[in-house]
C-alpha cells in the first residue's frame, strides 16, 4: 500500500521548502552583493559560436567603459575581442579544458581602445553533461603588462650588460659564498664556482685582505677594492682587481657584488717597470761610485793642492752626486714598495725616542734658518710595533720637507696615543700647499712649487715613499694645508696587542715554514721567580733578568728570526731550530743567566721553565702551536 | 811598513781608486779582480784586511768569503763587503755570515777609512 503522507507532514515539507527557498534567496542576495561589490569583472555568458552575455557585474561594465548593463547583455562575446578570430581559439580551449586560468587576452573597450585582460573562466554543465553557460572573472591588467614588459626589457638590457661585460660580476652572501657569476673566473666555469667561497678562488696569502674587505662592506655598506691572484687550474697567473660593494635587502646589507677586473697585463707591465727601475738603479751605482770617489780624492788633495777655482767648480759636484745617490735609493725604494718586495721588520720601539733622534739630525739646519723645532707627546714613551728604519725614513721625509719649505717660524711634531692608534703630526708654519695640489702631493715625482736653489734638492719621491711605508704598516697618511700659513702632515700607526703581534708572527712563520718545507719551533722561557727577584732587588733588576734571556736568544739565533717578551717574565722565540738545538739553546741560556745573576747576587737561584712545540709535528695553527708549547712548560730546572 | 789591504772588485777603476785612497792614508794596497785572484793573493801577501765586492765573476764575494773563512791561513782576516746591491736580502745574508763591515756603493770614503782604522789601526 502506498503511503499517503499526512497533512502535517506535507505542511512541514512545505515549510522546509519555504525555508529552503528563503535560504536560496538569501544566498542569492549574498552572492549578488558580493559580485556587485567586487572590483574584478564577473560575467556569465552562453556557449556557442558567438555567445551572449547573460549576467555581468558593475566592475565588468567599468572595465569595458559601458554605463548600462543592458547594452552589454545584448552583445556577443566576440564583439569585445580586438581580433574576433581569437575568440574561437579561447572558446575552444575553454570547451576542451573546461576552464581558463589567468588567460591573457586582448579585448577592446566601448570606445575601441584596446585593453589586456586576465580571464579565469569555467564551463557550467547540466546533469546530462551539456555546457549550459560559462562563468568567469576578468581583470584589466593593461598597466601591469606594460610595467612587466618594461621590467623584462630592463632585465634583458642589464643581463646583456652583465653578459657582455669585460669584467667578471658576481654576487656573494655575507660569508663570501658565490651565488651568481656571469662567466669564467681564472679558467673556472660558473658551474664549478657557484656554491664555493671567494676564498676558494685565491691563494691563502690573499684571504686576509678579501675577508677584511667583505666584513667592511657588510659593516659599513661602503665599497672597497683589493687586488689578488686568481687560483687557476693550470699554472697561469691571473691578477684581479676586485671592487666589492653592498647588496641590500630591507635596508640591511645581506651580501656583496664583486666586480673583478683582469689586471694581469697591468701587473706584468708593473713587474717589468719595477725590475727595469731596480736594475737601472743598480747599474748606476758603480759609475756613480767612480765619479764620487774620483772627485773626492781630487778635493782631498791626494793629487796635489787645488786652486781656488778648481775647488769652487768641484765642491758643488759632491752635493749633486749625493742627490743622484738619494734619487737612486728612492727609486729602488719605490720599486720595492710597488712590487711588494719590501721587507718590513717590525719590532717594539719607542716612537718618542725615535723622533727625538731624527729631530737631532736636523739641529744644524733649523738653527741656520732660525726655525724652532718642537716635540709634543701625550706620553713620555709610546711603544709601537713598526719597522724602525722605515719609520725613521718617514719622519726624515716629513720633517725634511717642513724644514725645506719654511724660512722661519716653527715646526711642531706631535705624537698622540689613542685607543687604537698612534697619530703623528708634523706641522709647519711654512709656505703651505695650494688647494689644487693637495690631492696629488703623495704622487710620484710631484714637487710643489720651486725650492730656493741654495737648498738641498729633493727627489720628488719622498712623500710617495712615506705613503707606501705608512700603508705597509696598515696606517693612513694625509695632509691639511693652507697656502702661506703652513702644512700639517698626519699619519697613523695601529696599536697591536702583544697577543696580536705574537699570533701574526707565528702565522707568518708557519706560512714561511710551509713554503720552504721546513719546521717551525716555538720556544718559551719563563722566569718563574720573577717576583722573588723583584722583591729582593727591585723591578728593574727583575726586568733586566728577563731582558737578559731575550738578549741571549738574539745571540744564538739568526737575524730576522723572532723573539720577544710576553707579559713580564716570558720570552718567546721561534725559528727553524731542531729539537736538539732547542736543548742546547736552553743550556746556553742557563750559563748566561747564571753568569748574569752572579753579578748582583751570590745566593739567588733562578727558577726557569721552558716549553716548546714544533710545527707541523705538534700543531697546525698558531693558536694550537702556542698552546702546545705552554703544555710542555711544566719541565722545570733549577739554575744556580 | 804599513798594514796590507787587499781590494777585490771586478771594476778596475774602483779597485785603482780604492788603492789610491788607501795608499794616501798610509796603507799598503793590493788589487784583485775576482774571487779566484782574491783567494790566491790572500795566500801570497797575507793581508791584514780585505775589501770585498759581492757581485763578481768566478763565484762572487760571498763564495770567496766562505773559502777564506774555512781556511786556517785566512779565517781571522777581517773582511768588509762593498756592494752595489745593498738589498734587504743581501744585508741579512751578510749579517748571518758575520762579516766585519758592510758598505753600499757609492760609499763614503771617510766612513770606510774609519771602519778600517777601527778594525786594524792605521
Amino acid at each position: 500500500m502506498k503511503h499517503i503522507p499526512s497533512y502535517e507532514k506535507l505542511l512541514t515539507e512545505l515549510n522546509n521548502l519555504k525555508k529552503f527557498e528563503q535560504q536560496l534567496v538569501n544566498s542569492e542576495k549574498k552572492y549578488r552583493s558580493l559580485t556587485e561589490n567586487l572590483n574584478v569583472g564577473v560575467y556569465r555568458n552562453t556557449p556557442g559560436a558567438k555567445g551572449k552575455f547573460i549576467e555581468v557585474n558593475p566592475a565588468f561594465l567599468q572595465i569595458f567603459g559601458y554605463k548600462n548593463k543592458n547594452s552589454i547583455l545584448g552583445l556577443h562575446v566576440s564583439d569585445l575581442y580586438e581580433t574576433p578570430s581569437i575568440r574561437k581559439k579561447i572558446s575552444d580551449k575553454l570547451k576542451t579544458q573546461g576552464y581558463l586560468k589567468d588567460e591573457e587576452v586582448r579585448l577592446k573597450k566601448k570606445d575601441d581602445t584596446s585593453i589586456i585582460c586576465s580571464v579565469f573562466a569555467s564551463a557550467v554543465k547540466n546533469s546530462t553533461g551539456k555546457i549550459i553557460h560559462y562563468d568567469g572573472i576578468i581583470e584589466d591588467i593593461s598597466e601591469r603588462v606594460v610595467l612587466r614588459d618594461k621590467l623584462i626589457e630592463n632585465e634583458e638590457k642589464y643581463r646583456s650588460i652583465v653578459n657582455n661585460s669585460p669584467d667578471i660580476i658576481m654576487r656573494v652572501d655575507s660569508k663570501g659564498t658565490i651565488i651568481y657569476i656571469n662567466f669564467k673566473y681564472a679558467g673556472k666555469t660558473p658551474k664549478e664556482v657557484i656554491g664555493k667561497t671567494i676564498y676558494d678562488l685565491m691563494p691563502s696569502e690573499f684571504h686576509h685582505k678579501a675577508k677584511d674587505s667583505l666584513i667592511k662592506v657588510i659593516d659599513t655598506g661602503k665599497s672597497f677594492r683589493y687586488e689578488h691572484v686568481g687560483l687557476s687550474n693550470d699554472d697561469k697567473v691571473v691578477w684581479y682587481r676586485n671592487n666589492i660593494g653592498p647588496i641590500r635587502s630591507n635596508g640591511n646589507v645581506i651580501g656583496a657584488t664583486i666586480i673583478a677586473r683582469d689586471i694581469t697585463e697591468r701587473k706584468q707591465i708593473d713587474i717589468i717597470k719595477n725590475e727595469f727601475i731596480s736594475s737601472v738603479s743598480h747599474e748606476l751605482r758603480t759609475p756613480l761610485t767612480i765619479i764620487q770617489e774620483s772627485i773626492a780624492q781630487v778635493l782631498d788633495g791626494i793629487y796635489g793642492e787645488l786652486t781656488d777655482g778648481q775647488q769652487e767648480i768641484l765642491s758643488p759636484c759632491m752635493e749633486d752626486i749625493n742627490r743622484l745617490n738619494r734619487i737612486i735609493n728612492d727609486l729602488l725604494d719605490i720599486s720595492k714598495i710597488e712590487s711588494q718586495k719590501i721587507l718590513i721588520n717590525r719590532e717594539m720601539i719607542d716612537i718618542v725616542k725615535l723622533v727625538k733622534n731624527v729631530m737631532s739630525s736636523f739641529k744644524n739646519k733649523v738653527e741656520a734658518k732660525n726655525i724652532k723645532l718642537k716635540l709634543k707627546t701625550s706620553l713620555k714613551a709610546i711603544e709601537v710595533y713598526v719597522d724602525n728604519d722605515r719609520i725613521i725614513q718617514v719622519f726624515m721625509n716629513l720633517i725634511g720637507n717642513a724644514v725645506k719649505f719654511s724660512e722661519k717660524g716653527k715646526i711642531e711634531i706631535s705624537i698622540m696615543k689613542s685607543e687604537n692608534s698612534v697619530e703623528c703630526i708634523v706641522s709647519d708654519t711654512g709656505r703651505g700647499i695650494e688647494h689644487k695640489d693637495l690631492a696629488t702631493v703623495f704622487d710620484r715625482f710631484h714637487q710643489v712649487g720651486k725650492i730656493v736653489s741654495t737648498q738641498e734638492k729633493g727627489t720628488g719621491l719622498g712623500l710617495s715613499i712615506s705613503k707606501g711605508i705608512v700603508n705597509l704598516h696598515n696606517g693612513q697618511i694625509w695632509v691639511d694645508s693652507q697656502i702661506n700659513k703652513g702644512s700639517q702632515f698626519h699619519f697613523t700607526l695601529p696599536i697591536y696587542t702583544v697577543d696580536e703581534i705574537l699570533f701574526e708572527n707565528i702565522e707568518r712563520g708557519i706560512v714561511k715554514a710551509t713554503k720552504k718545507h721546513i719546521k717551525l719551533s716555538l720556544l718559551i722561557i719563563r722566569l718563574n721567580n720573577f717576583e722573588e727577584i723583584e722583591n729582593k732587588f727591585g723591578l728593574d733588576k727583575a726586568k733586566e733578568t728577563t731582558h737578559k734571556v731575550l738578549e741571549a736568544f738574539q745571540d744564538v739565533i739568526a737575524p730576522g728570526e723572532f723573539s720577544f717578551i710576553k707579559g713580564r717574565n716570558e720570552v718567546i722565540l721561534f725559528s727553524d731550530i731542531t729539537q736538539k738545538n732547542i736543548l742546547s739553546i736552553v743550556e746556553k741560556l742557563e750559563n748566561i743567566l747564571a753568569n748574569f745573576i752572579s753579578n748582583f747576587s751570590k745566593e739567588l737561584d733562578i727558577i726557569m721553565s721552558y716549553g716548546y712545540s714544533i710545527y707541523p709535528n705538534d700543531a697546525n695553527s698558531a693558536k694550537d702551536l702556542l698552546q702546545s708549547a705552554y703544555k710542555t712548560l711544566l719541565i722545570k730546572n733549577n739554575y744556580k | 811598513m804599513g798594514k796590507r789591504i787587499l781590494v777585490v772588485d771586478d771594476e778596475p777603476q774602483i779597485v785603482s781608486l780604492l788603492c789610491q785612497r788607501l795608499k794616501a792614508s798610509g796603507y799598503e794596497a793590493f788589487a784583485a779582480n775576482d774571487s779566484y785572484q782574491c783567494i790566491k793573493m790572500t795566500r801570497e801577501i797575507k793581508p791584514d784586511l780585505i775589501l770585498l765586492d759581492i757581485k763578481m765573476p768566478a763565484g762572487g764575494g760571498i763564495h770567496a768569503f766562505n773559502i777564506l773563512k774555512s781556511s786556517v791561513y785566512s779565517s781571522t782576516i777581517p773582511v768588509i763587503f762593498i756592494t752595489a746591491y745593498p738589498g734587504d736580502e743581501i744585508k741579512k745574508q751578510v749579517k748571518e755570515l758575520g762579516a766585519d763591515g758592510f758598505f753600499a756603493k757609492p760609499f763614503d770614503s771617510v766612513e770606510l777609512l774609519n771602519k778600517i782604522k777601527e778594525l786594524i789601526g792605521e
